[in-house]
């Protein structure tokens, strides 16, 4: 076996313990995420409100950079229309764990689950 | 500037530019707005065989003209700091690596271009719960680092051959 081979097997092996660690250090995130209570709304970076997710509802999300919908069925939130320009955030489909937030880059919005029970007021 | 060379960086700036918008019509990544970064093989190629100033002019002319054609700030930002992070990491890795294993560049390239992109989302949005995404990102990077490494030597080695 030449000096290539013998390097290119290190770097196979390598990659491979990267992917297996990153799939773990993944389901343990989602392993520690159960059914969220309630979600957090931020906008450019700052708190505007905290939402139950026990009850089903569709609101908007307005502000200077955009406008999103927001559903709420089942205990899961989904973004379902937007106005920024990629509508990546749409695709980002529904979501009821804190693993991973919902982003809408373009309109700087980020709603991220929670678990415990806050005190959660439904004026939005 | 020789002919010779200034034919090149016109052709690979366009095979450039039909990867990336041939990209952007792909689903997207779990990400919101990340580019698997596919026309990084057009760098790689640029670098290897025409040079390291010949491959940061087809970068900023591709990037450039992609924002023209899509024409969004959202995604000129993460073209401009995806492409030119892996830029630099593969212009510093190939003095390391023997032409040969282009494959193993490419992937750090790959993975440093997700984590700028990352990094871009984290700033415009001011959060950092984006950074959920990453061992996603690291896995995505590896399969398409490696897709694009392998298909930049391929091309080398056609290239040379013709020569
Ligand atoms: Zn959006």
């Amino acid at each position: 076996m030449n000096d290539k081979k013998l390097s290119n097997l290190f770097w196979i092996f390598t990659f491979l313990i990267i992917i297996l660690l990153s799939a773990f250090v993944y389901f343990i995130i989602q392993g520690k995420s159960q059914q969220g209570k309630a979600v957090e709304i931020y906008v450019n970076g700052e708190l505007i409100d905290t939402v139950s997710l026990e009850k089903d509802r569709t609101f908007f999300i307005n502000n200077e950079f955009g406008k999103n919908e927001i559903r709420i069925k089942n205990q899961k939130i989904s973004i379902i229309s937007a106005s920024c320009e990629n509508k990546v955030c749409i695709s980002q489909g529904e979501v009821h764990t804190s693993t991973a937030p919902l982003v809408c880059v373009p309109n700087k919005l980020v709603i991220q689950v929670i678990n415990d029970e806050t005190d959660v007021d439904l004026t939005v | 500037m020789k002919l010779k060379t200034l034919t090149s960086i016109a052709i690979l700036t366009c095979l450039a530019l039909v990867i990336f918008v041939v990209e952007s019509h792909l689903p997207p990544l779990v990400i919101p707005g990340l580019k698997p970064g596919l026309s990084n093989v057009v760098t790689l190629v640029a670098i290897s065989y025409l040079g390291r100033k010949e491959a940061f002019t087809i970068l900023t002319l591709r990037i450039l003209l992609a924002s023209l054609l899509t024409g969004t700030f959202i995604s000129f930002m993460f073209s401009l700091v995806g492409g030119y992070l892996a830029f630099l990491t593969m212009a510093l890795l190939l003095n390391i690596f023997k032409e040969n294993q282009l494959w193993v560049v490419s992937v750090f390239g790959a993975i440093v271009h997700n984590f700028g992109q990352l990094l871009v989302a984290c700033v415009l949005v001011e959060n950092v719960s984006v950074f959920y995404y990453a061992p996603i990102l690291i896995i995505t990077a590896i399969i398409t680092g490696s897709f694009t490494g392998i298909a930049a030597q391929k091309s080398l080695d056609i290239i040379k051959k013709t020569k």
